[in-house]
């Protein structure tokens, strides 16, 4: 199977590669902009079902794997409107994070603890932009498709969003 | 790159690294997808109007159809119980200060985070792990009196609780911080406590898929996790003859675990697949068939 040239891979052979490839990067992206780790898995495996059934489309591994990060960041949106009440509801009667660290490094764990607290916080498409650029390593032109907006958009997401979690870094 | 660049990006890649993603995942995007293809071949014949096609023959075809697929809502709030694939994790295999990871199907009494905690810590203390080379770091007699949960952090009780070493402190704390948004759990009375570093806590090498005791299908997908650059894989059949041997690249790695996936077409049979990375070795013995 790998010797073929991976255009002429059918449907369950390309996602098979592209599941060894990209499934735990994805789900991982998934998690950061979900906080809800089944959740985000779902989303992922879906996305991949959706891809499979794409596949004779799109016959490229980079437009597959654009494929892939448009749905799961649609689909990590879409849930995140219907949870978005819900979830009103429980910040405000959840306590902040009262944790030690069981190892040495605490003030590091604390500085994680604030910045993933405060990307939680952020806008949708802030977040989408920050979890896009610093985690998934991507351009801006990618991260515009992803998104399904423009570069400028994109830029404008970004500083916002960095701007934030500064105040955030400033504060501790 | 600006310092809160960087710190931006070590946040997320060590928040990332704490997901771990489900053993039986290929698994289930390939059941969706043979589903799907299923259902399109019935459409199609039905749509085509199909003289011949008699009601008994579209009966055929939908009772032999797996069953459908689970209606789309967020795993953490479905309100009944349904069946969980939870990780627990053991000492083992060849030291006993060092942990691994399994996964076990249990039902929790719902779908609630407390019920999942319970669920999963009752099959760590209750039950016995797959592989007979993992072992649990606490001893027996053990059991969890409450779970609960406030923020973040839960509070295990656990009655009979013995003087608690490390191991055992994080063997229970990363089983149940695998479960969807806890980060942190009290023992009792104590301070909350995280997860130590992957790289101080867990196995050199494992085998996360094909699971101990486990049948699979003949296109077996290799799954394994360490922390190295390379694993070496060697596949034996039930009369030990090798009938795959080769070295694998881990991507990913420092400071959370490096992962491969390899995809081998087997015959039926008995296998045991052994892995060895970074000094360690991890070994299953599973059915194809």
């Amino acid at each position: 199977m790998g010797e073929r040239p991976n255009t002429e891979w059918n449907a369950d052979e390309a996602v098979t590669h592209l599941f060894g490839a990209h499934y735990r990067p994805m789900v991982r992206l998934a998690s950061l902009l979900l906080h809800e780790r089944g959740l985000a898995e779902e989303i992922v495996q879906d996305a991949y079902v959706r891809l499979h059934t794409r596949w004779h489309r799109l016959r490229d591994p980079d437009k597959a794997l654009a494929y892939l990060r448009v749905t799961v960041v649609n689909g990590c949106r879409s849930a995140l409107r219907h949870r978005r009440v819900v979830d009103a509801h429980l910040a405000a009667s959840r306590p902040p994070p009262d944790v030690q660290s069981a190892e040495a490094g605490a003030l590091d764990l604390l500085t994680q603890a604030a910045v993933v607290a405060a990307l939680r916080r952020l806008p949708s498409r802030q977040r989408e932009a920050i979890v896009l650029r610093y985690y998934a390593d991507l351009s801006e032109a990618q991260m515009a498709e992803a998104m399904g907006v423009s570069r400028g958009a994109v830029k404008s997401h970004l500083s916002r969003g960095v701007a934030a979690l500064r105040l955030t870094l400033e504060r501790l | 790159m600006t310092n809160v660049d960087e710190i931006i990006r070590r946040a997320l890649d060590t928040e990332a690294a704490t997901v771990e993603v489900r053993p039986d995942a290929l698994a289930t995007i390939r059941a969706a997808t043979r589903r799907r293809r299923t259902r399109f071949t019935v459409n199609a014949w039905i749509g085509a109007g199909l003289a011949t096609a008699t009601a008994a023959t579209v009966a055929f075809f939908v009772l032999d159809a797996p069953r459908p697929a689970p209606p789309e809502r967020p795993a953490a709030t479905r309100p009944t119980a349904v069946e969980r694939l939870l990780a627990v994790y053991y000492v083992g295999p060849d030291r006993d200060d060092r942990l691994v990871r399994e996964f076990h199907r249990v039902t929790p009494a719902s779908d609630s985070v407390e019920d999942q905690a319970r669920a999963a810590l009752g099959v760590m203390f209750g039950g016995a792990p797959a592989d007979p080379d993992y072992a649990t770091a606490w001893p027996a007699g053990i059991a969890v009196r409450d779970v609960t949960v406030r923020g973040d952090v839960a509070t295990v009780r656990l009655a009979g609780a013995a003087s608690l070493t490390p191991i055992a402190a994080q063997q229970l704390v990363w089983t149940v911080t695998a479960i969807g948004g806890l980060k942190g759990v009290r023992i009792g009375g104590g301070a909350a406590l995280r997860r130590a570093s992957a790289v101080d806590t867990l196995a050199p090498v494992w085998l996360i898929n094909p699971q101990e005791g486990e049948t699979v299908g003949p296109d077996l997908d290799l799954h394994i996790a360490g922390f190295a650059s390379t694993a070496h894989v060697r596949i034996t059949d039930g009369t030990g003859r090798v009938v795959l041997e080769q070295d694998v690249a881990l991507t990913g790695g420092s400071p959370a675990q490096g992962e491969a996936n390899l995809g081998v077409a087997v015959r039926p049979g008995r296998y045991t697949v052994t892995v060895t990375a970074g000094g360690g070795t991890d070994d299953h013995s599973f059915q194809v068939g």
